[in-house]
């Protein structure tokens, strides 16, 4: 406040313009100065603190969008966005800052829709919340990408579904873009990779999603 | 901005002040669990603080099961707690570090001993390379079961737990991480949890939960096991785990992944490297309580204790004599 009214004592309306814009130059300067420590996202084993893990190559585009897979009057909906600059913390308390993607799905089973979160997208939630969500680009060598070519991606996400956890499931969605004749196309395998404990006269809940387990191909739309 | 948090035990359980470590036998946390142990193993008496937050940042406190239960505790960071003859200085409760690595490594050999069992695991062993899981679980009172794939999935098979069930066996297939997965440790916790055999008073070191995988491009195999040290710093990571929400479990594991997916699986140290993504992660989410053996050979006659040497960020291996 001291600040304004000394400079609408000194300096004249007409000059104020041009003050604003160097203040407002020098202040640019000064943030940069300071920026984060940029990391390709591709590649990196998150183990540096008070860095951002960007997105740097732009794989996520390749994901992002709504693509669906279709089978008679059976279909799978996914829809996939990008969420820039998400704060993690460890354990300890230190932070570093990445780039994530989020989804949501529809699964219609025989005309009859069994679930859908998609709506979940168009609210800011934490990030776990999402019921698709991630950030492993995944390279060749990587035992995940074992049929890639050296410029083939893979994107490894967490699956969830509301009110259906199984314990000791470790649900994953790897995907591929896997495009023929001109037509976008993504690869989808759904599975766990971990099986869980069974306990004999204990009837678990649930042992397996809405989804089936599997793999599907489903379209941009 | 969103905040999640990465170390998924954050702010979940309870922490002691390590200050005025006795031998103490039952302990009871003030809005956590009650906690009783007649295990001299576990140390730890002073005040008990509901987050990792409120603990002074001095580092004269630490969280229970972070591995520093008192000051000469068993389980944690083993740079501190060295076995004799192996590493470096004596700066810990030797006879405790010792007896549980001379504990495991005789379990182990038991084990093997069992041809039941051997046979399992080197069945195990040529199985490595198909698109499938495959698993054995043992009991005290019935040859060995084969594990059953979950509904739908190739790449998982069930624990048997409960019962006189006290150890499994499984492999992972070439499509997923040659480790073990957080499930898999939560499973051995499980095991001993459930288990039941009043013509028993079993040790510790009697549960396992073994695997056997290969890497890309080598047909030779490695097989792991998980034993544990101190199965009351075990359950308080596995109390955690279990107060922890649905969505912070299954971003536990998801991390853990992450952390597979960026090993070369063609560098032909890609083993070690497993191995070391493995044992850093549990560090950093202060898994303590339990450790993991490795077969120095393909007739898993020798077995190496491996732990995570956070100084010199490297796997360091403790061999069984």
């Amino acid at each position: 406040m001291i600040l304004k009214i000394i400079m609408l004592k000194k300096y004249p309306v007409n000059n104020m313009k041009k003050y604003i814009s160097v203040l407002g130059l020098v202040l640019l300067i000064s943030l940069n100065g300071f920026s984060q420590n940029v990391i390709p996202l591709y590649g990196s084993d998150f183990e540096q603190i008070d860095v951002y893990y960007k997105d740097t190559h732009n794989d996520f585009d390749n994901y992002t969008g709504i693509w669906k897979y279709t089978s008679g009057s059976t279909s799978l909906t996914i829809t996939l966005q990008k969420k820039i600059q998400q704060t993690v913390y460890n354990f300890d308390g230190s932070q570093y800052q990445m780039d994530f993607i989020v989804g949501g799905y529809k699964y219609v089973e025989n005309g009859i829709e069994k679930i859908n979160t998609l709506s979940q997208l168009s609210q800011n939630l934490d990030i776990i919340q999402y019921r698709i969500y991630g950030s492993s680009i995944i390279a060749p060598h990587s035992i995940y990408c074992m049929d890639c070519g050296p410029n083939d991606r893979k994107l490894l996400l967490g699956f969830s579904e509301p009110n259906r956890h199984i314990d000791g499931y470790e649900p994953e969605m790897l995907f591929q873009r896997a495009d023929r004749g001109g037509v976008q196309k993504l690869k989808l395998i759904f599975r766990t990779t971990s099986g869980g404990w069974e306990e004999e006269g204990v009837t678990p809940q649930y042992t397996s999603y809405t989804i089936p387990f599997g793999e599907y191909v489903l379209v941009k739309q | 901005m969103v905040i999640i948090l990465a170390g998924t035990v954050a702010g979940a359980g309870c922490y002691h002040n390590k200050d005025g470590g006795k031998h103490i036998y039952t302990v009871t946390y003030t809005n956590c669990k009650t906690w009783i142990t007649d295990d001299p193993v576990f140390y730890g008496f002073g005040k008990v603080y509901n987050s990792f937050l409120d603990l002074n940042p001095s580092g004269v406190s630490s969280p229970i099961g972070s591995g520093y239960l008192g000051s000469s505790g068993w389980g944690g960071n083993y740079d501190s707690n060295i076995i004799p003859g192996q590493n470096g200085p004596i700066t810990g409760p030797v006879n405790f570090l010792q007896e549980a690595h001379n504990d495991n490594c005789n379990s182990l050999k038991k084990m093997i001993l069992n041809q039941k069992i051997k046979s399992k695991i080197k069945t195990l062993q040529t199985l490595t390379d198909q698109p499938r899981e495959f698993g054995f679980g043992y009991s005290d009172t019935a040859d060995p079961i084969e594990l059953q794939l979950n509904q739908g999935s190739l790449t998982s098979v069930k624990l048997k737990v409960g019962g006189t069930y006290y150890g499994g066996s499984h492999t992972h297939p070439l499509v997923t991480a040659p480790m073990f997965s957080i499930s898999d440790i939560i499973g051995l916790a499980i095991l001993k949890q459930r288990y039941f055999n009043p013509e028993d008073l079993t040790q510790d070191s009697k549960f396992f939960f073994t695997l056997t995988a290969q890497h890309k491009n080598d047909p030779a195999t490695d097989t792991f096991s998980l034993e544990i040290d101190n199965y009351a710093q075990f359950k308080v990571f596995l109390d955690s785990y279990i107060s922890m929400t649905d969505l912070e479990r299954e971003k536990m594991g998801l991390n853990l992944r992450d952390k597979y997916s960026v090993v070369d699986s063609t560098d032909p140290d890609a083993s070690n490297n497993y191995l070391l993504a493995l044992l850093k992660y549990m560090n950093s989410v202060n898994l303590k309580g339990v450790s993991v053996y490795k077969a120095t050979d393909e007739n898993l006659t020798n077995w190496e204790r491996v732990d995570y040497d956070s100084k010199n960020n490297y796997v360091k291996k403790i061999p069984c004599k």
